[in-house]
């Protein structure tokens, strides 16, 4: 029987989580987009996320991974119960030039904090080439402790999201081997 | 706007997200009807102050602690005319609230059995939390001598769901973390249920050939 594990990608609205995950996927990445509706959200794009993504990764005959991107917006929070139960991790993206979301992605963050006990690492995206916040002044803006992981990202880039995607796999060892 | 339904995220969920992201503004709580209403207001993630059927302060938080609530909507606003009339911390107040769960079942949401083993958590608690003699007798005998809530209770003469309500408290705050159960007969720590090492290997080799 083949076993399924999972990895969760969240973020705020539009911050490359749906990129991130067809830039990794083996397969034809399954989305669940629907027009944007609210107005602020269209003149960013015309399509959000609104159940989730789904990428995969076959490790081997028995073995599978599973990348589950959930929608961004706060009202569809009761996905995130539903897709994190029994998760190995979740990265959390950001995008480094949209100030106007690190509120958001607060709340995502600590939604997981309280909510699963698993490694968290955050991605920073850069992408779009404007003006960007460093890994550390998100590191206060996001009001995270020291020790919280935040790496770069590109998540149109093969080899960064690889990257980001092994970052996880060392917390994830790290903290099978406290336990 | 951070809105939903009290059965994804509960209520001490709920006000650590708050806590964490020192959010200022107010919280409130209503039933499925709406019949009942309460209002907890927070300052930098911390609480000034609450509302509840004419009570407020400390008495209004324990109204809707004790009132089963469905919804939670918060409200970013400006708090700075309501008076503080709350001296406790999120932290406090919810080692206060589930110190008063005495349903096996609410507690199995974080405790899986009486022969769980715990850790002392790596991460760093956000805000200075007063604890009580017993709470750190039992952060001892659960996180340094390794004991289960089955033989902690036999250790400090408590009844098991005395011990299993302090440790829920201690858990929702990740003071302790729950990482395997013990196995009453032989003895051996099972943990929790985890992939194996060598798939979470071997998907590290496969993403790098990717």
């Amino acid at each position: 029987m083949i076993k399924r594990y999972k990895i969760i990608v969240s973020g705020p609205f539009a911050a490359g989580k749906t990129t991130f995950i067809k830039t990794i996927t083996e397969i034809a990445p399954v989305t669940t987009e629907a027009k944007t509706t609210a107005s602020n959200e269209s003149s960013i794009k015309n399509a959000t996320t609104v159940a989730m993504d789904f990428g995969r990764i076959t490790v081997d005959r028995e073995n599978v991974l599973h990348i589950f991107g959930t929608p961004g917006q706060l009202r569809f929070n009761y996905m995130w119960g539903i897709l994190g139960k029994d998760a190995l991790g979740v990265i959390v993206i950001i995008d480094a030039s949209a100030k106007n979301t690190f509120e958001d992605a607060k709340d995502i963050i600590n939604s997981f904090r309280v909510k699963m006990d698993v490694p968290i690492l955050i991605a920073l995206n850069h992408f779009n080439g404007k003006e960007e916040i460093s890994k550390e002044e998100i590191r206060k803006v996001l009001n995270l402790p020291k020790w919280f992981p935040i790496v770069d990202c590109n998540a149109q880039s093969k080899e960064s999201v690889k990257n980001t995607l092994l970052a996880l796999l060392q917390l994830i060892l790290v903290k099978q081997n406290e336990a | 706007m951070l809105e939903g339904s009290l059965k994804d995220f509960s209520l001490y969920e709920v006000m650590q997200i708050i806590s964490l992201g020192e959010k200022t503004g107010k919280l409130v709580l209503t039933d499925e009807g709406n019949k009942n209403k309460g209002i907890i207001y927070f300052k930098n993630g911390r609480v000034k102050d609450a509302e509840m059927k004419g009570y407020s302060g400390e008495a209004a938080v324990i109204n809707i602690l004790s009132t089963k609530m469905d919804f939670f909507k918060f409200i970013y606003c400006s708090i700075d005319d309501t008076k503080q009339s709350i001296n406790k911390s999120v932290p406090e107040l919810i080692i206060f609230a589930t110190s008063k769960v005495d349903e096996w079942e609410k507690i199995k949401e974080k405790i899986h059995s009486v022969n769980s083993v715990f850790k002392l958590s790596s991460e760093d608690i956000p805000e200075e939390i007063r604890l009580t003699p017993l709470q750190w007798r039992i952060i001892y005998l659960l996180g340094e001598k390794k004991l289960t809530i089955k033989e902690a209770a036999l250790e400090l003469k408590m009844p098991e769901i005395d011990v299993a309500k302090e440790v829920y408290s201690l858990v929702t705050l990740r003071i302790l973390r729950e990482v395997g159960e013990k196995d009453p007969n032989e003895g051996n720590i099972i943990n929790k249920k985890s992939p194996p090492r060598n798939f979470i290997t071997r998907l590290i080799q496969r993403i790098k050939r990717l």
